[in-house]
């Protein structure tokens, strides 16, 4: 089961990668968000899967049953989901912000820094 | 959780609350009667960091905190208020450059404040979650500070391509953490060393380690994570350019220190290689990309680069010597920076504006003596000549990586540190040398004493040195 | 002595530098006399030194010093014997010439007082330099000793030629000094040692050290640029660009001796190995003979001298590490000598420039007339250099060709070398010292008359100690000489060489040089222009080298930058994936620590399998999508689908929270996109797509590579036992998630809420920013 799982989380991060390479702010965005979405997903199949019995307590016991999920993996994840959300919105608005300032999306147009022909330093004393 | 030990962790983490409660204030206020408030948030500030530092400075208490997620010791402490002085020196700066560049806004001081907070719990992170959230909440605010001026397209751009490799390195470290958790079922720093040092390691572990690394190292801006660092320098309004140059590079600094010689040290084979990689690069690149600079913005980039590299030499030793060598490579380096920053900013014309560009320092010993001299010094002792503050920064670092029998790394350390020598050399040239081709306007007090303070520094270090050596030296005790 | 000894030295060491603070404040109070007053402190120093002569004499050794930083074991401590109270005389001596010699040479010059703290800064580094005894100190001193170099040479700034001289010094002698400290560092890891006065009475262990060798390198590397020793020369000559109390003072009487003073320093310790007495003499000789050959070529009297220093530093490299039994008492004496009738002839030189306004040799004769007091001290330091009886370089010779001539064929080589080296700089001495005040008068830019007696007097003293020092050679050996040449072996040597000649083959090669110098003298401007002809020949030198260098370092540095550093975010993405692809696929392959080829899972239920399935196409629409609908829905799709994999997998919290997280994205993602009016269409040409795919699929090939193998490791439960097993019993909660982040890890908590605080702030901060632009620029939506 948890090759399945790394398969697909392979799958996650090849198509957010590719995404990210894009020149366009709009599919880094999306990219992301898969990246957030893999991340988690990964964190999860690295405590070990288990299925269907959440780690809550039952009633008059005083531990986890057999069998449970790890929990643990768990409390991580949610808050990298949290994170994951912030940075999601973050970038959103400075993507925006770029759109309404540059005109554009596209992050190889956004070279202020660096311009190709710039005078060399000079060479005497 | 008894209520015993949860008065001991709130005592621990005393400074921390102070801020976080400090920062929601400073919200309030700003929230509730907007920009006009901005100067008294930014003194309000100011007195946060304050009350913080000597809090940590002058109340005893030493230990875990919340089950063992939060360390304090010396190391901490001494980090922690060198990360506050960063960060107080840098808002101060601002105060002035407020108005031009557009940080007037109630925001500003409260962002700086919750980076520093940030700063704060990574340095005493003594497990991987609350490294990864203390790492997170410093950078956001960081993300968003270098997109602030409203007007500069460049903020925008720097802001953007700071945030995509930022969030990059953050994936990368998460993702790192994950490996790790899940070869040795362990998040805390301790933990994570017992299972080390008791099993035979594992690739995968070994490549977890590589990427929480790869995060940390992003954020020191050492080479091969450095992309961002010129274009945010230059692009980012020159108080925050300070800000980033100051306190985050400590707490980053620190974090990398205390995994590595913490929850990694049973590898210590493994993570040398790295180090000695990443330093050689640093050093590098820093000083060969430096000279071709014209911004002196860019040029501090490329020099924050190299001198990161240095630092890695000591940390590279992996010894005590290594620490605290790279404890007070830290604190030079951050005094120095802060100093030249201070100088940067007072390049400012008479006609109004800002400039700069290195050239626009040609002929400054006749136009502005005192602010000459003390760039001099800084650029001095960045070059690591001695007898200032500098060359004994180096001369640490290198010591330890030689005791450690890393010979080549200080053999290259040294070439390096030749070739940055002279682009340090062409500002004292042209500073004393050259003529000068305008006037710079008044420089204000706050920027004065900044940049004075911190000349004297550098030139006085040789002879009251001592106690900052011993109490780096205590502070990296933590650890051996 | 007494008891406050130490104190008192270690005012006497800050003594320049106190003199240098208070130098351009005393010059514009008392103007050209304050050079006078200046004087005091390195004639009050010298005194302080004096004391010590009978006491070194005895063979004691003078040590002082002060804790610096105990815990890294450094201090600030001196140490005088032999050897560094020679220099130390000298250079508070002479220096207290130079300085009335500055007042006098920089008379109503506007930067005067600049000038002398320089000169009187850069006389506290030296002095340091040689009485520093640890290591850390001494290096400090000799950086410091570079700095100061280059302020004085670059001191007339206004000339690009200064410019260039000072920062060529600067980098070859301060790079040199780092070669040194790394030198250092490995000495003393080799020893155990960071005490030059422990360092040198160590009876064994260095020279059989594996890095022995290294070290040397470094040293000498350090030593040879610092003394311009060849192919590290070129500075010298060109250093000439300074004002000439810096050119006798620094570049011949002193700092270009602190590279000797260093060898014949580490000579006990590191001497008498095959090493050093190839590696000194060869350079040495190498030195000699070019420095020589390139001063006849000259004509400017500053740079003959220039070229002579280099020579004699050559030869007394050469004498350091010949390894004979009185090559050292002969390179004691030579550089004693040196020092005294360099120092006047340099002076005689400034002199002779400041008063006539020129100093090329073919336009200047029959001064002797105008100035007759300068005359007369060139011609007694003349006479010292040409190695004349009665004088003190004279002394210096016969130590020697003594030394030198043992009859082996090494020996009778580098005797060849010394005797044309010498019978060189014999020619060269008078053409100095002689030919410009004999003959007819030729017509010279200024109308020359007497200098006043801030300028002869250095001349005249250094000169006429040249004489009195052979005349007086028994008090000069037993106080000077022979505890330096103890020092040097670390044994005790006696010195006893007298101004008398006496017969034999030392004194028929002092004929030899003298009558083959005459020779050239004679025939000065046959042999100049013989030479010019070579060089012409030979192309360009290490001189040319340095500006390529240089420029290259700036090429190199804008070609580094342009490829590392192209501003395009893209291509720091892209090479950030390749790094970690290549990262994560290397090792596993090269070690073949690759994961065993799982199983189909067994149990795989249809629902589960469904929404793996969904999540799947999710990923794949999300890359595929050319229009904004579509990315927006599909990315849905496959948040969605991970909510369900969680709830599915015994994550209920973490679904319900997903579900949120994901509505909300797309909720705002769907607005923004409306308002951004974008087409995220793909605009990658189709081999950047190609590329692209393969590096993602490589990234993505690798994760699930490392994942397989981490899940196939046992799984190590001790942490999550932790919070299961406490979580009732001390947090009192059932849902164990739930205790953990609001209790075992709360502070994590508390800052995921800071996080999302800030994150709150940041977009209000740059939407109102925006709104302030757009109200600023008045444009409308």
């Amino acid at each position: 089961m948890e090759a399945l799982f790394a398969i697909l989380i392979g799958l996650f991060f090849a198509a957010a990668i590719y995404l990210m390479l894009s020149k366009h702010t709009v599919r880094i965005l999306l990219g992301v968000v898969l990246l957030g979405n893999g991340v988690n997903l990964l964190l999860f199949t690295t405590g070990r899967l288990t299925r269907e019995v959440p780690p809550i307590i039952p009633a008059g016991m005083d531990a986890l049953p057999a069998g449970a999920a790890n929990p643990l993996p768990q409390a991580l994840i949610l808050t990298a989901i949290v994170i994951s959300f912030s940075f999601f919105a973050f970038l959103l608005v400075l993507t925006y912000r770029a759109y309404q300032e540059l005109g554009t999306d596209n992050s190889d147009e956004m070279r202020l820094a660096e311009p190709r022909d710039e005078e060399r330093p000079p060479m005497g004393y | 959780m008894t209520a015993e030990i949860l008065s001991l962790s709130l005592q621990l983490s005393m400074p921390e609350i102070i801020l976080a409660v400090g920062a929601l204030a400073l919200l309030m206020i700003g929230v509730f009667s907007g920009d006009k408030s901005t100067s008294t948030v930014t003194g309000l500030a100011v007195a946060l960091l304050l009350v913080a530092g000597l809090w940590l400075i002058f109340m005893p208490g030493e230990g875990e905190a919340y089950g063992g997620a939060f360390m304090l010791d010396p190391f901490a402490r001494f980090m922690k208020v060198l990360a506050l002085i960063g960060s107080i020196v840098a808002m101060v700066m601002s105060v002035g450059r407020a108005q031009s560049d557009q940080l007037d806004r109630f925001e500003f001081p409260v962002l700086l404040v919750l980076s520093t907070l940030g700063m704060m719990l990574l340095i005493s992170a003594n497990d991987l979650i609350a490294l990864y959230l203390g790492l997170e909440l410093m950078s956001l605010a960081l993300y968003v500070i270098a997109a602030f001026n409203r007007d500069s397209i460049r903020s925008t751009e720097a802001g953007l391509k700071y945030f995509v490799l930022g969030a990059l390195s953050s994936g990368m470290m998460l993702y790192g953490m994950s490996l790790v958790y899940g070869f040795t079922g362990n998040t805390g720093f301790d933990e994570i060393a017992g299972i080390l040092s008791s099993e035979p390691r594992h690739m995968g572990l070994i490549f977890g380690m590589v990427f929480v690394l790869a995060g940390a190292c992003f954020k020191i801006s050492a080479v091969p994570f450095h992309m961002w660092t010129p274009d945010v320098y230059e692009g980012a309004p020159t108080p925050v350019t300070a800000f980033f140059a100051a306190g985050p590079k400590v707490a980053a600094m620190a974090i990398l220190v205390r995994i590595v010689s913490e929850a990694f040290l049973p590898i210590l084979a493994d993570w040398r290689q790295i180090i000695v990689f990443v330093s050689i690069a640093s050093m590098l690149l820093g000083s060969f990309a430096a000279i071709g600079q014209r911004n002196i913005k860019r040029l501090m980039a490329y020099s924050s680069i190299g001198h990161m590299g240095y630092a890695l030499v000591g940390l590279a030793a992996g010894t005590e010597t290594g620490v605290s060598g790279v404890v007070l490579y830290m604190t030079i380096y951050m005094i120095m920076t802060l100093g030249t920053f201070a100088c940067i900013m007072a390049m400012r014309r008479k006609e109004g504006g800002n400039v700069e560009n290195v050239d626009d320092l040609a002929g400054l010993s006749s136009t502005k003596p005192f602010m000459a001299i003390v760039l001099t010094a800084l650029m001095f002792s960045m070059a690591g000549i001695p007898p200032l503050a500098g060359f004994f920064a180096k001369y640490f670092v290198f010591v330890a990586a030689i005791e450690a029998k890393l010979y080549a790394l200080a053999v290259i350390g040294v070439l390096s540190s030749v070739v940055g020598a002279y682009y340090y050399l062409r500002i004292v040239k042209l500073m004393w040398f050259d003529e000068a081709q305008g006037e710079f306007a008044r420089i204000s007090g706050e920027l004065r004493l900044v940049f004075g303070l911190s000349g004297l520094f550098v030139t006085a270090y040789v002879l009251f040195g001592g106690p900052i050596g011993t109490a780096a030296n205590a502070a990296a005790k933590s650890f051996f | 002595m007494a008891a406050n000894a130490p104190a008192l030295t270690f005012i006497v060491l800050f003594l320049p530098i106190l003199a240098a603070v208070l130098a351009p404040g005393l010059t514009r109070f008392l103007g050209d006399r304050a050079a006078w007053v200046l004087a005091l402190a390195p004639a009050l120093a010298f005194l302080h030194f004096c004391t010590f002569l009978g006491e070194v004499a005895g063979g004691e050794v003078v040590t002082g010093g002060y804790a610096w930083v105990p815990s890294f074991n450094l201090s600030f401590s001196w140490f005088l014997d032999g050897l560094s109270l020679t220099f130390a005389l000298l250079i508070t001596g002479i220096g207290t010439l130079i300085v009335i010699y500055s007042g006098g040479y920089m008379k109503g010059h506007p930067d005067q007082g600049r000038f002398l703290a320089f000169i009187l800064l850069f006389m506290g580094a030296m002095l340091g330099l040689v009485v520093s005894d640890s290591f850390l100190m001494l290096f400090v001193y000799w950086e410091l000793t570079s700095i100061t170099s280059f302020l004085l040479i670059g001191f007339d700034h206004e000339r690009e030629a200064a410019r260039r001289a000072a920062l060529q010094a600067l980098v070859v002698t301060g790079g040199g000094g780092l070669c040194l400290l790394a030198g250092l560092v490995f000495l003393w890891n080799i020893t155990g040692v960071t005490q030059l006065s422990l360092l040198v009475h160590l009876e064994n262990g260095l020279r059989e050290s594996p890095f022995y060798l290294a070290a040397l390198v470094l040293v000498l590397a350090g030593a040879f640029t610092k003394s311009a020793q060849f192919p590290f020369h070129f500075w010298l000559p060109n250093a000439m660009e300074a004002p000439t109390p810096v050119s006798a003072y620094l570049h011949s009487a002193t700092m270009v001796k602190a590279g000797v003073y260093l060898l014949m320093r580490l000579n006990p310790v590191m001497g008498q190995t095959p090493a050093w007495e190839i590696l000194l003499p060869f350079f040495g000789g190498i030195t000699l003979i070019s420095g020589t050959l390139l001063a006849v070529r000259q004509t400017d009297l500053k740079l003959m001298l220039a070229y002579t220093t280099m020579a004699s530093l050559g030869l007394l490299v050469m004498l350091t590490g010949f390894g004979a039994p009185h090559a050292v008492e002969a390179a004691v004496l030579y550089l004693i000598a040196h020092s005294l009738f360099k120092g006047a002839l340099f002076m005689v030189a400034g002199t002779v420039d400041h008063e006539t306004g020129t100093r090329d040799l073919t336009k200047l004769a029959g001064l002797r007339a105008a100035m007759p007091i300068t005359f007369g001290a060139a011609l007694l330091a003349a006479l010292s250099m040409g190695g004349l009886p009665l004088f003190f370089g004279f002394l210096a010779k016969e130590e020697i060709y003594t030394a030198l001539a043992a009859g082996n064929p090494r020996a009778v080589f580098f005797t060849g070398l010394a005797v044309a080296g010498n019978a060189l700089m014999f020619a060269i001495a008078f053409a100095v010292g002689l030919k410009p005040f004999l003959g007819p008068r030729i017509e010279t830019p200024k109308h020359p008359h007497e200098g006043p007696a801030a300028l002869w007097l250095g001349p005249v003293v250094l000169a006429a100690l040249g004489l009195l020092a052979a005349l007086f050679s028994g008090l000069a050996h037993r106080y000077v000489s022979s505890p330096m040449a103890s020092a040097i072996t670390d044994q005790k040597v006696t010195v006893d060489i007298t101004s008398m000649p006496h017969l034999g083959l030392p004194l028929m090669l002092s004929i030899i040089t003298m009558v083959l110098g005459a020779l050239v003298y004679w025939r000065l401007d046959t042999a100049r222009a013989l030479m010019v002809r070579a060089l012409e020949n030979l192309g360009p030198g290490p001189d040319r080298g340095f500006d390529r260098l240089i420029c290259g370092l700036v090429r190199l540095s804008v070609a580094v930058t342009r490829f590392v550093q192209p501003g395009r975010l893209e291509i720091y993405i892209t090479a950030t994936f390749i790094l970690l692809a290549l990262t994560l696929l290397v090792p596993p392959l090269v070690f073949g620590e690759l994961p065993g080829v799982p199983a189909w899972p067994q149990n795989l239920l249809v629902q589960e399998a469904a929404f793996l399935l969904i999540a799947l196409i999710g990923i794949l629409a999300v890359v595929r999508a050319t229009d904004r609908l579509t990315a927006i829905v599909s990315l849905g799709i496959q948040g969605f689908a991970v909510a369900v994999i969680f709830l599915l997998f015994g994550a209920p919290d973490l679904s319900f929270t997903q579900f949120m997280v994901e509505t909300l994205s797309v909720v705002i993602l769907a607005l923004v996109m409306t308002r951004l009016r974008l087409s995220p269409r793909d605009h990658r040409p189709v081999g950047q797509m190609l590329f692209d795919a393969v590096v993602a699929t490589a990234c993505g090939l690798g994760f699930t590579l490392l994942l397989m193998k981490s899940v196939e490791a046992p799984f190590d439960n001790l942490l999550t036992d932790f919070f299961n097993a406490y979580s009732k019993t001390i947090a009192h909660g059932a849902n164990v998630v739930n205790v953990i982040i609001v209790d075992f890890r709360g502070t994590d908590t508390l800052g995921e809420i800071a996080v999302v605080m800030i994150t709150g702030l940041a977009v209000l901060a740059l939407i109102r920013v925006r709104a302030g632009s757009r109200t600023g620029s008045g444009e409308g939506r």
